[in-house]
């Protein structure tokens, strides 16, 4: 899954570990995070968001969407 | 921009490499110093034991001991690792500043655990071994190794936890296709018994080789 935690993460000025850290995770993961190589638990992914104080679906990008109910 | 550049070698390739030349030199003291020794009379009491030791060794038996190097070596680097921080960092490939506290406590619980499970493997290839004294050291090392693996989840992250959990499926399909068919092959007659020691030796391998790959995919080792 595409993210944006990179960009939101260099906007803050933090690094990896800094913001692995606030999260209580370590920087391999979050360094996994941005590079697509794992996607986060929801609720990681959850405190992401409230770290940010952005919505989930800003920082996680899906392109799924609900079939039209006929 | 404060941003944290990845290494691009794996934690994993400098374990692997520091237990292959472990295991290396081990079997190296096994084959060539220790029959060095008991040919010319300096182990004299140990010599029948050392000899017939040579003539039990089969494929496993080799299989056992490499892998009882790989697991204690392993452990012995990583427990003097978990002595020192900078130590720590460089095994981990830790960026400076960095928090110590976890990846400290989980390089001394891999290495403590590492080198109970090589004592452990010990036990099936020694069959002469005391039963007595066998159980005690057998229980005693399973039961570390079962603390450690507990306290290791306790302080490990979801990453590590996830890695554990894909490599712990993939192994079990493989090992279960590998015993279905041993099991076939021996109901036909073309191959005996599996014995514990092909046994657990399979599972160990199966489960590093598909951790390894696991960790690498996933970026646990950058």
């Amino acid at each position: 899954m595409k993210n944006r935690l990179r960009h939101y993460r260099e906007d803050r000025g933090w690094s990896q570990g800094g913001l692995a850290q606030r999260l209580g995770v370590s920087r391999q993961t979050i360094n996994a995070v941005e590079t697509d190589k794992y996607d986060p638990s929801l609720p990681l992914a959850l405190r992401i968001s409230k770290l940010f104080g952005v919505a989930v679906d800003m920082i996680f990008l899906d392109d799924w969407q609900p079939e039209d109910e006929a | 921009m404060n941003d944290v550049k990845t290494t691009q070698s794996g934690v994993w390739k400098g374990w692997a490499t520091a237990a292959i030349c472990g295991a290396g030199g081990y079997l190296f003291f096994k084959w060539f110093v220790l029959r060095w020794l008991a040919d010319n009379g300096v182990l004299c009491a140990y010599e029948p034991m050392i000899k017939a030791a040579f003539a039990r060794d089969g494929w496993w038996m080799i299989a056992g001991w490499v892998t009882v190097a790989f697991f204690g070596f392993m452990g012995l680097i990583l427990t003097i690792a978990s002595l020192r921080g900078r130590w720590t960092q460089r095994v981990m490939r830790m960026q400076p500043g960095e928090p110590l506290d976890k990846p400290r406590q989980m390089v001394r619980i891999s290495g403590i655990g590492g080198a109970a499970y090589g004592l452990l493997v010990t036990l099936f290839l020694m069959p002469g071994i005391d039963p007595l004294v066998g159980v005690v050291v057998g229980v005693a090392a399973f039961g570390l190794i079962t603390i450690l693996f507990f306290w290791g989840l306790r302080i490990s992250d979801e990453l590590q936890r996830a890695a554990q959990n894909e490599a712990l499926v993939w192994s079990f399909i493989v090992i279960e296709a590998v015993l279905v068919l041993w099991a076939l092959l021996n109901h036909f007659g073309f191959v005996g018994p599996m014995k514990a020691l092909p046994v657990v030796l399979l599972i160990t391998w199966v489960y590093l080789a598909a951790f390894m790959v696991v960790a690498s995919r996933r970026g646990l080792d950058q």
